[in-house]
Parts: C-alpha cells; structure tokens; sequence
C-alpha cells in the first residue's frame, strides 16, 4: 500500500471521499487515507475552509517551524499566524502542485508540499496597510508529520514576489526590517550564527569525479552528489551533467530560468556572493509522479556576504539561506526545478539585520 | 478529446465550462516570459480572449497531440496567429506554453537581468551539434545559430512561403529577415525545447537568448510550424512571444 500521488488528479478528486486507507497511519484522523491525502485535505480545511481551530489537532504543541527569519514554536504560534495571515489575504486560494513525501508511520512521514497561492491584499499586516492588490506566490513546506500532528515545519515562502504584487520589493523591506531589528548592537541573532555554524562545519569535500546515478534509481545519492560538486566544489560545468539542455527553472522573486547557461548563471551569482560559503543538503525525499521521479531538497547555505553576487557589493553581512528545491526529472536529468527562499530575508542580513 | 476539439470547444462554442475537464485545477500556462498559475486565471486568459476576439473567425491551421497552430481573423483581415504547445496527465492539460502574435504588442516585461551565458559551456567552440532532435531541426540549428546562410538553400522549396514574427513572403524575405536578425544581436543562441512530427508537419518549440549591439539581452520563446514535401520546407510559420 502506498499513497496515491498528484499525477492527473483533479482537485474535485483529491477532495472527494477517498475510500478506504492506502498506507499505515496509525493515529491519523480517519478521514486521512493517505500522507498526500492528509497534506492536501487539511490544508483545504485549514485555510480554504477556515477551520483554523483543527490546527491544535494537527500541530504538536511545542512543533518547531523553522524559517529563514527565526524560528517560531508552538501550535498557539501557528494558529495565531494563520488568522493573521488570514486576515491580510482572507481570499488566498492554496494551489497543491507537488507533495513529495517519505518516511513512514513509525519515525514518521515526511511530506515536502508546494503550493501556489492566489489571493487579495484586503487587510492590514506584515505587509504593511491593505492595498488591494492581487498577489501570486509559491510556499513550500517541509513537514514531518506523526500521527495526524506536524512535530516539525521548514517553511519558505516567496516573500520577494509578494513584495512585487504589492509594489514594493524585497530589498526596500529587508532594509526597512534591518533598521528595527539591527546587529550593530547585540550581533546577528544566536539561532541564525548556531545554523550557519552548523553548516560551515562541514568539511570541504575532496575533488573527485564520481558519476551521477540515475535520480530515479537513487534520488539521495543524485542530490548529495549535486551540492557537493556544482556547489560546494563550484563545478559549474556539471550543471551540463545534471540538468536537460532545455530544463526551465523557477525562483525567489518569480525568477525563471531556462537551459544549461542560465541555470549556471544563477548557481554561479549566488555562490560568488562568499569566497567561503557552504551548502548542506538537509533532507532528500522522492516520489514518482507519472514518468517523472520528483525530488525535493532543502537545503542551507552560510558564508559571509564578501563578494559583489546575486545581491550587490558586499556588506561583510554574515549568510544564512534556508532554500528548497523541487526537481522534476527524467531520463537521468532534471527538466524542472523550483527553488524557494526569502529574499526579504536575505536583504534583512545584508542590510545588516540581526 | 484531441486539442483542436478544446480549443474548437472554447473558442468556437465558447464553452468556457470546458475548462473544468480540459484543464488540472494546478495548470500553469507560459507565456510572454512568465508563468500563470491555476486553472482560474488560465481561464481568465480564454475569457479575455473571447472579448478581444468578439466576431472574429477562429480557424485551426494545423495541430496534433500537444501542439495546435490557430488563428483569429478579424472581418478587416487583421490576423492574431498563436501556438499552443500542451502536457496532458490522464487527458487533461497540465501546461501549456501559448506562444501568440498580434499586431501592435507591446514589448514583454522582464523583472530580472537574465544570467549567465547563452551557449553554455562552449566558449570560443560552439555550438555543439544538436542532439535528439530531427535532421530538419539540425539544419535550422546550423543557420539559426552557425549561420550557416547557405543551408537556406538545401533546406527550403524555392516556392516556400514563410510568415515570420513581423514579416512574410518566399525564401529571399525569410533570409533577409534572419540576417537581419544576425546584425542586430551579434550574440544570440537558440535553444531548442520540444519537437512534435505529424502528417507533413514539424513544428518546434524553441527558446532565443541575444544580446544586441546596446548590450541588451532579453530571451523571448518562438514556435516554428514547418510544411514539409520532398524533404523540403514548403511552409514556415514562425512566431515568437
């Protein structure tokens, strides 16, 4: 038994009573069939539907949500930021265009869900005094999920393009954000230096010029050997390797890429941002969806802003990127990708922000 | 249901409730250099569509799975042509890339500096052969980014007609227009993405990325729908975004 996956499913199907349960799930919600099933149905619940109460049985009550800006704890957190969310855009639509998920009931499913949003900027809050306007952003979220409870949230959202439809940009509020809250006095806040420390620990690996293996045969190992060489190792000329001459690429800010040059460009821009800066892989999970294995990768990335890049003349800022990718592969390549990660952030520590 | 009977069943019943069984609610359209998300705003688009095209005729020019090539035309003869190029999962579309020419557009908005180089990897050696795609497709690859000029000749019926992004005619105007094109972006490289064959057809899906004598790079989406006879091109209808 397993989870029945997105592939030609319409959201009339996926919302419509499932049966009976396709994988082991102890302690989940009847209603619940699958891990898919549960990422796609409460999330309708919670926000479409606006059962934001169903969050204290869905949320464990210290779950940790981990974000590129700090972390917040708690289910009274989650449902607090939900209604004001909420209240900011009541009309968000919450388009499911992936769920790749692993694990199992025992240590848990790990589910990683990117979700489209459309919605109208109808009331004051973190972005400031309604504006009206329409807004079109991709989240994506990493979940670990144990009996019928989120335990644990990665959460990157494209605050850059919800920036844009709102006619501002991620550079004017990162700024704005870094004058509240700045490092000059007190130095950067202990969770970012704890995080980044975790990942410039890592040992720079040898070179060497192992093969990638085939991503649908062992997609781990393919998004290992990918941060390992074309990040860490700077081996830009192995995007060649990895990536179909005509993959399409989408990013913070609503950036598209396309083709082996671009998608080079972009690794390249943000890399050349830090002499010294390390890429972790996090987590790896898999799923096939049609003829496709899709995988995604979160991961983090740290070194010091030292370099003119991606985001302008060095500020000396220390770096901290909390960034996931979707890739779509095929035939040994990848032919999509989406990478999401908060660029009001990023311009929260370049501008000197805590 | 082929894509000419949906595109028939929008834009000549104007059945805009099709959408529902021809469109996954997560379908994302390409277009003009950015992604539209969602079954409800692609139909936004169909709907914007009717009301432009108000007492136009809508004619189907050539389509298979995945690719259709339509045309409105309007009672004064103004002519609005585009490319549908389509993925279905379980016969329903799942994206689509709408690749249309119309008089009087206005030119695309890009939010970002496209980066990195247009021909990867290749430096002063490019470009590499293309791979995976049909002999035809090669030859254009030759002119398109070898400027192989001379391939011309080999390639297209000296009675082909040719309808391009801005101009038409035979085989002399369509050259002119590419060297014309080659003067005004001294670096430009043309990626192919999809190619479909059916009956005496072949149509691409291509991606161009220039850079023109001011230092301004853009990349802009084409689609080029070929009539073949005799191993020749006899009709080339080429549009870009």
């Amino acid at each position: 038994m397993s989870a029945l996956g997105l592939y030609g499913r319409d959201i009339a199907e996926l919302l419509a009573q499932q049966g009976a349960r396709r994988q082991p799930m102890k302690g989940f919600d009847d209603i619940y069939v699958d891990i898919i099933d549960y990422i796609i149905r409460c999330t309708h619940r919670i926000w479409e539907e606006k059962d934001i109460g169903l969050i204290a049985t869905h949320y464990s009550q210290d779950c940790p949500i981990h974000l590129m800006s700090g972390d917040v704890a708690g289910v009274e957190g989650v449902i607090a930021g939900t209604l004001k969310t909420l209240n900011s855009f009541p009309d968000r639509t919450l388009v499911g265009e992936a769920v790749i998920w692993s694990g199992n009931e025992v240590v848990g499913y790990h589910s990683s869900h990117r979700i489209t949003s459309h919605a109208t900027h109808q009331g004051d809050g973190e972005f400031g005094p309604a504006t009206g306007r329409s807004v079109c952003f991709t989240t994506i979220a990493d979940c670990l999920c144990f009996e019928n409870r989120i335990v644990e949230e990665w959460l990157v959202r494209d605050n850059a393009k919800i920036a844009r439809d709102l006619g501002t940009s991620a550079k004017a509020l990162g700024q704005a954000q870094a004058k509240v809250l700045s490092a000059a006095h007190s130095g950067i806040a202990d969770w970012r230096a704890k995080a980044m420390d975790e990942v410039l620990c890592q040992e720079v690996p040898e070179f060497s010029t192992p093969s990638f293996p085939d991503p649908a045969q062992d997609p781990e190992e393919f998004a290992h050997l990918v941060f390992q060489q074309i990040w860490n190792l700077r081996r830009l000329s192995r995007v060649r390797e990895v990536y179909a001459p005509h993959a399409h690429w989408a990013g913070p800010d609503a950036r598209l890429l396309f083709g082996h040059g671009e998608i080079t460009g972009w690794i390249g821009a943000l890399v050349s941002m830090s002499k010294g800066a390390r890429i972790r892989v996090d987590h790896v999970g898999s799923v096939t969806e049609g003829p496709f294995t899709d995988i995604a990768v979160r991961w983090s990335f740290a070194g010091t802003h030292d370099s003119t890049g991606l985001y302008g003349p060095p500020s000396g800022a220390p770096l901290y990127i909390l960034a996931i990718s979707h890739w779509r592969t095929l035939a040994g390549v990848i032919v999509e990708e989406t990478t999401i990660f908060d660029e009001i952030a990023l311009w929260h520590q370049i501008s000197g922000g805590a | 249901m082929t894509l000419a009977e949906m595109l028939s069943e929008l834009y000549v019943n104007e059945d805009v409730g099709a959408f529902e069984r021809l469109y996954l609610h997560r379908a994302i359209r390409r277009c003009r250099g950015e992604l539209i998300f969602g079954r409800d705003a692609i139909r936004q688009l169909a709907l914007a569509d009717l009301a432009q095209f108000s007492g136009w005729r809508f004619q189907i020019n050539a389509s298979t799975e995945g690719f259709a090539d339509v045309e409105w035309l309007s009672p004064d003869n103004l002519s609005v042509r585009r490319h549908y190029w389509t993925k279905l999962e379980n016969g329903r579309i799942s994206a689509d890339t709408v690749i249309t020419r119309a008089p009087n557009q206005e030119p695309m908005r890009c939010h970002h500096q496209p980066l990195g180089e247009l021909d990867s990897g290749k430096g002063q050696v490019g470009p590499a052969d293309l791979v995976g795609f049909s002999v035809t497709a090669q030859s254009l690859h030759r002119i398109w980014n070898s400027r192989s000029v001379s391939t011309f000749r080999d390639l297209y019926d000296g009675n082909a007609h040719w309808s391009g992004p801005s101009l038409e005619g035979g085989v002399t105007e369509l050259k002119n227009w590419w060297l014309a094109q080659f003067l005004a972006f001294p670096q430009s490289h043309i990626i192919f993405e999809r190619e479909l064959s059916f009956e005496n057809n072949l149509a691409l899906l291509w991606h161009w990325a220039r850079i023109d004598t001011t230092g301004h790079r853009d990349r802009i989406a084409g689609s080029t729908c070929l009539r073949l006879d005799g191993g020749k091109i006899i009709q080339d209808v080429t549009l870009t975004d």
